[in-house]
């Protein structure tokens, strides 16, 4: 067991659980604010991965660059899902989780005629390209992709604390009846919070393309990790799900040294099961009671 | 006169029907089953085995169809295994259970295979695969068929190719490393490796086995640049794992032979992804392959007009073969039914080149469904083309030692 190996692990776990924290950001937001667990999450991702790609392909845009475009796109593809949602009588979780899972198989499906099965991948110059940082390895796409998710989720932050919306977007989580009460438009915060969501996803998906090929079902390799990631850092609370995104990350590389590289997601669910133990409302989640 | 005329056509028609159109228009389709991945982890690899099985369809139609079956022509039933044994278990209990199906082509990995050939037993229906698991001709199964080669023959046939050429080019080969995931394939390949290594004086420094899909494979990378192993053998199924392992291999600089198992090494989308200089040298195992005989060169010209694509793997080739392979079969059984289609494949013995000009030997199937002569290509990466290798009689390049 060297240093750089350490080192190595740590870095993996870290650049992985960037990319998965601003997934589990985007997840946590639609529950937080719509309290809708929405199973199409990860397909939205990698429709963002499809249209990043499509940019790259026909007009030779970089994926990184275009992240926030592609969040916009995502953002009015998620619209008339939301439309939809919004029209569910709420606390109708059934009706909601069956709609979510609907739109998750019409997104693959869609994606299965239009981009087909092959994987689709993009080659940029950076791609295949690493930095060497003490005996340390750190592929350059996948560095880019975490400062982007970074940056991306410290705009979020900003948009939650700072503008009128997301003070909103904040009370709508905590209490909407107040929250309208005191004239917040809660079916339009809703909505805003899903787009958002699924912009969020967009823009993951767009800079996850420069070291990950695109399939109409690679969302099924995200979707539980990034629920995991929530629920570890607590349901709706967005540092949580930051958190929770870099904690799965980093299990995950060192899950995989220190146990089997077989078991690497065995060892998530142990930790999982560990931290709902001791800590059932997760690491920034709050306990309710009765 | 015009009542007349219609009267004579009409009378034209009827005496043509009974004077010998009936056959063939009584003559209904022959079912033929293709399960294969067609969506998930494994998509790529079920495109490129349609592609081969449909150009075999059009082929046989075009040439006149089953003639001892009064020219009777195939159709070609296609189900998707999923990403999933559960998944595959289920489209091969639909497929099969339909009752028309006269024999399967299935089904790229041999997780899917081993599941499916369990249906195809239960249900009477043969099964010609290229999967190559050792144990899918295992176990006394009468319905199972396989036109390539198992891990056995690939592992032996390897390290002997693998040390001669070490041996030509000054070098020595005393350790390896085995890196993959653990599907039906891997294991058997790294079983076998694990034997047979250390009997040819190659001492197993490193054994990495991973779930997929590998979420980093940089320490793997690692592990394999301080085990400093002089050959590796990759196991890896999946696109994903497969581009991030030579990736990652090519960012630690290390400099070693690299051998994997299967297509999903050398297909246009694996080069795509990595590029001429990632991808030099990387080798892999094939159950078929473009041949130097003329007709396997004429068909990778059809097969380029019709994709755009550069080159194709054992899994069109193989697939082209097996529906051929199928097609003599029914020819010999005169008879769509499937327990006949099986009994005529049992005791084949064809010569038919459309099947030989990829396996590269007559076909003959050993009591335990194994084609008798079945030969282990090998297919490595040279400046940025596919260049078969092995075995060296039908080589179209030497091989190419880091």
């Amino acid at each position: 067991m060297t240093w750089s190996f350490l080192g190595q692990t740590l870095a993996g776990g870290i650049l992985l659980g960037g990319i998965y924290a601003l997934l589990a950001s985007s997840v946590t937001l639609i529950f937080g604010v719509m309290r809708v667990i929405n199973f199409a999450q990860a397909d939205f991702m990698m429709l963002g991965m499809a249209l990043a790609f499509a940019l790259n392909y026909f007009f030779g845009l970089d994926p990184i660059v275009m992240a926030i475009p592609v969040g916009l796109a995502l953002a009015l593809a998620g619209l008339p899902v939301a439309g939809v949602l919004e029209r569910v009588p709420r606390g109708n979780q059934d009706a909601q989780l069956i709609l979510t899972l609907g739109v998750s198989s019409v997104i693959q499906s869609l994606a299965l005629i239009f981009i087909g099965p092959t994987p689709k991948v993009v080659l940029r110059p950076y791609t295949n390209e690493y930095f060497i940082i003490g005996g340390i390895l750190i592929n350059h796409a996948r560095l880019f992709a975490f400062i982007a998710a970074l940056i991306m989720m410290f705009g979020l932050y900003l948009f939650l604390t700072r503008t009128w919306t997301g003070r909103a977007m904040r009370a709508t989580a905590d209490d909407p009846t107040a929250a309208g009460s005191v004239g917040v438009n809660v079916a339009r915060i809703h909505m805003t919070a899903f787009i958002i969501g699924t912009g969020l996803d967009g823009c993951a998906g767009s800079v996850m393309v420069t070291f990950l090929g695109v399939n109409p079902v690679i969302g099924s390799d995200f979707i539980m990790i990034m629920f995991l990631a929530v629920v570890m850092g607590g349901l709706g609370s967005v540092p949580g799900a930051a958190l929770g995104g870099l904690l799965v990350g980093l299990i995950q590389s060192f899950g995989a040294q220190f146990w089997t590289l077989q078991l690497q997601n065995v060892s998530l669910f142990v930790m999982f099961v560990a931290l709902l133990l001791f800590r059932p409302q997760g690491i920034f989640g709050f306990r309710l009671r009765a | 006169m015009w009542h007349n005329k219609i009267s004579r056509r009409i009378r034209f028609a009827i005496a043509a029907i009974l004077l010998g159109a009936t056959p063939a228009l009584a003559q209904q389709d022959v079912n033929i089953g293709l399960l294969a991945p067609f969506s998930g982890l494994w998509a790529e690899q079920g495109r490129l085995m349609r592609i081969g099985a449909e150009m075999a369809i059009e082929d046989i139609n075009k040439q006149g169809g089953i003639k001892s079956m009064g020219g009777a022509k195939l159709k070609l039933v296609v189900a998707d295994t999923g990403a999933t044994v559960e998944t595959a278990t289920n489209a091969a209990q639909r497929l099969l259970s339909s009752g028309n199906i006269s024999a399967l082509d299935c089904c790229w990995l041999s997780s899917f295979t081993l599941a499916a050939r369990e249906i195809a037993e239960r249900l009477h229906v043969p099964i010609l695969t290229f999967a190559s698991n050792d144990g899918i001709v295992q176990g006394g199964y009468k319905y199972i068929f396989r036109s390539g080669t198992g891990t056995d023959l690939q592992v032996r046939t390897s390290i002997v190719m693998i040390k001669d050429a070490a041996a030509k080019a000054g070098g020595k080969i005393q350790t390896g490393a085995l890196i993959g995931d653990n599907t039906a394939v891997t294991v058997s390949y790294f079983k076998n490796l694990e034997e047979l290594l250390p009997k040819n004086g190659v001492k197993i420094v490193l054994n990495r086995v991973w779930t997929p899909p590998l979420s980093d494979a940089i320490p793997v990378a690692v592990a394999v640049r301080d085990a400093n192993p002089d050959v590796i053998f990759l196991g890896t199924t999946t696109f994903d794992d497969s581009v991030a392992i030579i990736r990652a291999l090519n960012a630690v600089k290390i400099k070693r032979p690299v051998l994997g198992t299967g297509a999903q090494f050398l297909t246009p989308e694996f080069f795509k992804a990595l590029g001429p200089a990632a991808v030099d040298g990387v080798m892999a195992t094939q159950g078929s392959a473009i041949t130097k005989n003329p007709f396997a060169a004429e068909f990778l010209e059809r097969f380029k007009k019709r994709t755009n694509e550069g080159w194709t793997v054992h899994n069109t080739t193989s697939s082209y073969a097996e529906l051929w392979i199928i097609k003599e079969a029914l020819e010999k059984a005169g008879s769509a039914d499937p327990v006949k289609v099986r009994d005529a494949l049992a005791s084949m013995n064809s010569k038919n080149v459309q099947a030989t000009a990829f396996l590269g030997v007559d076909v003959h199937f050993e009591p335990n469904g194994q084609n008798a002569g079945a030969l282990n290509f090998i297919v490595q990466w040279q400046d940025g083309k596919p260049m078969l290798v092995s075995p060296p009689e039908m080589a179209t390049a030497p091989i190419k030692m880091k």
